[in-house]
């Protein structure tokens, strides 16, 4: 009789753990068991559907008919308890599902803040691609947003909510943007660029209060009694693996659902993938809980060959993430949010897992294969260029792999006016082709930092020598010698 | 200077027209931006999904994919076999 597998969660640690099982088992069963109604979508595409960048529609990465011909068999309905025992799923619409080997990959859920009214209809979360839909719907008619959050998820819907054409006003916690993970510099740059999208920050700012109307969102109070009329208050403070299903089966459970390297829960027939899996190191016996887009994939993967028989292993190798902080695209390796030194920990728990700042930390870092060094080194100089600027950075790519100049991130004391995104875009540039750095001129007219000193892109310090400070003002050029 | 400017994007086209796209799927997220954007409708998230290179041989090497993707997965690389001519 062929073995029945269950996978309960339709996301990337169920498909891939699907894929990998029919990879090496033909003629099992699998069937997979979703809450939500459509097929296996990009979670991280949400981002770029709220913005606009792309129809829902692409969101969608296997077709129905792919999966069918996979032969896996999707279903639709919520699982309520598992039974090890014998071996049986319990589901909300009465009914139960036999099976000889599960997959428990049943995410994460955001965190909701407890502050009083937070259960009003127009207080969103980004969890899945209902949540995407329905902030949509909300933005259609409303005026006014509020998002309350440190991490990527809540700049995802900053800027997706801006994109919508609502105004959009962003609560930081302290002074700065994810001060756990970028330095002040970093900071600023992705505040100044999404201040010049429109949303309007407010630093040292907390929620107390969600103030409603008929069941509905009218208005935020803060902790300093500010008050702001909105109708869409969008949360991203953190995630929270699911694990009601595995505390039904009795299952071992810590911060996640406690799995081996085999990716085997405490019950041998029982594996678990994904946001909700908690990995123990046998070797350590440290424990990792990531919340990554290839990750889950990896782990998907290592369980479905392990419940068709096999003997794999997750690797987990250096935590790396590339990711969007305001339009910038930015690279992160090695571990942040490390317990008792950020606080933030909750608020950066999702997307990303890691960072680099500095060259000299990428250089300490044992660096994966898949990184290249030129990127790791350029990555911060083309996140500072504009969208046009990187573009064409991007398009010099090939000539730029040979010979990549030695970099450091930018360390730019000015502030974010239009000339400095010039200059940064020259800068950035510049650090593509050095040799003509000595012999042109920054079309922005340079900027003059402490003691006439700029610190370009390029990590190479200029020496702005201008008379006046802006040659557009005083009909003069600037001059930039080595 | 616009003699190096045309020299720039002399070499860029060289470079393009010896190139094919490159994905590193480690860094995919799958959110389509790639296939959206290509101007002739070449399913690049799936070589992304695989890591083969986008071989099509109608892809025009344009870098819209390259540029468009959020999260640096696609590169141009020399596809072997190509070089750009010496000049003499």
């Amino acid at each position: 009789m062929a073995t029945r597998y269950l996978i309960i969660g339709n996301g990337a640690a169920g498909l891939s753990c699907a894929e990998a099982i029919r990879r090496r088992d033909r003629s099992g069963a699998i069937a997979i068991l979703s809450e939500e109604a459509h097929g296996f979508y990009s979670r991280p595409g949400l981002a770029y559907y709220l913005t606009g960048t792309i129809p829902e529609k692409q969101l969608f990465c296997r077709s129905e008919r792919e999966v069918r011909a996979l032969g896996i068999h999707r279903m639709h309905g919520r699982a309520t308890e598992i039974s090890p025992s014998r071996h049986t799923v319990a589901i909300a619409s009465g009914g139960q599902i036999a099976y000889d080997c599960l997959l428990l990959a049943p995410g994460a859920l955001a965190v909701r803040p407890k502050a009083p009214g937070i259960e009003l209809q127009g207080v969103v979360t980004l969890d899945s691609l209902n949540d995407a839909r329905q902030i949509l719907r909300l933005a259609r008619h409303a005026r006014r947003a509020v998002v309350v959050g440190g991490g990527i998820t809540a700049l995802e819907l900053a800027e997706g909510l801006t994109a919508q054409g609502v105004e959009t006003h962003y609560f930081l916690r302290r002074d700065r943007y994810w001060s756990g993970v970028l330095d002040s510099d970093e900071s600023r740059l992705v505040e100044d660029r999404l201040e010049e999208e429109g949303i309007r920050i407010h630093r040292h700012t907390e929620l107390s209060r969600v103030l409603g109307r008929r069941g509905r969102v009218c208005g935020v109070e803060t902790d300093r009694g500010l008050r702001i009329d909105c109708q869409i208050l969008a949360v991203a403070v953190g995630i929270r693996p699911r694990l009601e299903l595995a505390r039904s089966a009795g299952l071992a459970t810590g911060r996640g659902i406690v799995v081996d390297e085999m990716m085997r829960t405490s019950d041998p027939d029982i594996f678990a993938a994904g946001d909700a899996a908690e990995v123990l190191d046998p070797a350590t016996g440290s424990s990792t809980l990531d919340s990554l887009w290839w990750v889950a994939l990896s782990q998907g993967r290592t369980a479905g060959e392990n419940m068709a028989g096999g003997q794999a292993r997750v690797d987990r190798g250096v935590p790396f993430n590339v990711t969007r902080l305001g339009g910038m695209t930015t690279t992160i390796l090695g571990t942040v949010g490390q317990p008792g030194k950020d606080d933030d920990l909750v608020a950066i728990a999702r997307g990303d897992s890691s960072t680099w700042r500095e060259s000299g930390e990428v250089e300490s870092i044992p660096m994966p294969a898949f990184v290249r060094r030129e990127e790791a080194e350029l990555a911060w100089a083309r996140g500072c260029v504009n969208q046009e600027g990187w573009r064409r950075a991007r398009g010099w790519s090939v000539s730029r792999q040979r010979n990549a100049p030695s970099t450091t991130p930018v360390r730019n004391s000015d502030t974010g006016s239009p000339r400095t995104h010039l200059h940064r875009t020259w800068c950035a540039l510049q650090a593509v082709s050095p040799r003509r750095a000595a012999s042109s001129r920054c079309p922005s007219g340079g900027l003059r930092g402490p003691n006439g000193v700029q610190v370009c892109g390029s990590g190479q310090v200029w020496r702005c020598l201008h008379r006046k400070p802006h040659h557009r003002d005083r009909g003069e050029r600037g001059e930039i010698t080595g | 200077m616009l003699r190096d400017l045309f020299q720039r994007e002399t070499k860029r086209r060289e470079a393009l027209a010896v190139a094919q796209v490159v994905p590193e799927p480690i860094r995919c997220v799958q959110c389509g931006i790639c296939t959206y954007n290509c101007p002739i409708a070449i399913d690049v998230r799936r070589h992304a999904m695989t890591g083969s290179p986008v071989l099509d041989s109608h892809c025009l090497t344009c870098g819209e994919c390259i540029a468009r993707c959020p999260r640096g997965v696609l590169r141009f690389e020399a596809a072997p076999g190509l070089r750009p001519q010496a000049r003499a």
